[in-house]
């Protein structure tokens, strides 16, 4: 290897580390684990193509191929509407930069959740909240949640 | 060849050099940021984050097929103006766990067919001297050093 081609190499390493030190590169980090999640989550079956997403999102097929293209600083609204046309969330998990993360699905422990068009047409007031007061010493345990 | 190895992990991720000895991918990776910095950003979490841990994009917004069954493209898009597009795009083929860099460049309509025969030279570069056992990995480890 020639002295230019490793100092090529070592400004290479330089500008990338840089590259990862801005917001810029994180806030794209970001983009890219939710369009590819959703991406993801398009192919599974039933499968749904870019504009039967656009229309369970009652918006053009250009908008939503601009959202899932990365090109788009998506807010957190945006986000929620398009996992929430395929009945489903976003979640979040904070780490240091450079940690391996790995995502579970458990459906042992998921719980049934009421879509939001469910709950517009039932009635509020059917929910029955019972207030317990919390203990002295601020700890609630399994016993106090149970009884 | 040389190549330079931007991250190995699950997958690998290679840049070759060019026979000039020049590295075309990052002289290209480093005009993008100067003119389109999200471009950069993008392309540069799919070189050292998205691929090395998750492999290939399966998304055709990220990744597709630029000749036949030989040479791929990695993508990035930005939006100039709320109805104009550029795209970047990186040449690559795969060799088992590798993805090989070959080029890199801007896409606003159509592929430039120089980029798509510079990727098969190099592909075919690549394959022979892999078979003369003449490949030289400059590698990186965050706080390691390359080789020669």
């Amino acid at each position: 290897m020639t002295s230019r081609m490793a100092e090529e190499a070592k400004d290479f390493r330089e500008f990338l580390d840089q590259l990862r030190s801005e917001p810029g590169y994180w806030k794209h980090f970001t983009i890219l684990q939710f369009t590819a999640a959703m991406a993801r989550l398009m192919k599974k079956p039933p499968r749904v193509s870019g504009k039967e997403l656009a229309q369970l999102l009652g918006v053009a097929p250009s908008t939503v191929s601009k959202a899932l293209s990365g090109g788009e600083n998506l807010t957190i609204e945006t986000m929620a509407k398009i996992a929430g046309a395929l009945d489903a969330a976003v979640y979040i998990h904070v780490a240091k930069k450079g940690t391996a993360v790995h995502w579970v699905e458990d459906s042992a422990y998921s719980y049934p959740v009421v879509s939001e068009a469910r709950v517009e047409s039932s009635s509020a007031s059917s929910g029955v909240v019972i207030h317990v007061p919390l203990p002295s010493d601020g700890v609630i345990s399994k016993q106090q949640v149970v009884s | 060849m040389k190549l330079f190895e931007v991250a190995a992990r699950r997958f690998s991720v290679l840049v070759v050099y060019n026979e000039e000895g020049s590295c075309q991918v990052m002289e290209k990776m480093r005009r993008v940021r100067v003119e389109h910095q999200d471009l950069a950003y993008q392309m540069g979490v799919l070189l050292y984050q998205e691929i090395p841990d998750r492999g290939l994009p399966d998304d055709p917004r990220r990744f597709g097929r630029l000749y036949d069954e030989m040479i791929y493209e990695l993508k990035a898009l930005e939006y100039v103006t709320p109805s104009e597009r550029l795209g970047f795009r990186i040449a690559c083929f795969f060799d088992g766990e590798a993805i090989v860099c070959t080029n890199a460049f801007y896409k606003k309509d159509k592929t430039p067919p120089d980029q798509v025969s510079l990727a098969l030279r190099e592909r075919a570069r690549y394959f022979r001297d892999k078979d003369l056992r003449q490949i030289d990995l400059i590698s990186w480890r965050p706080g390691g050093q390359e080789h020669d």
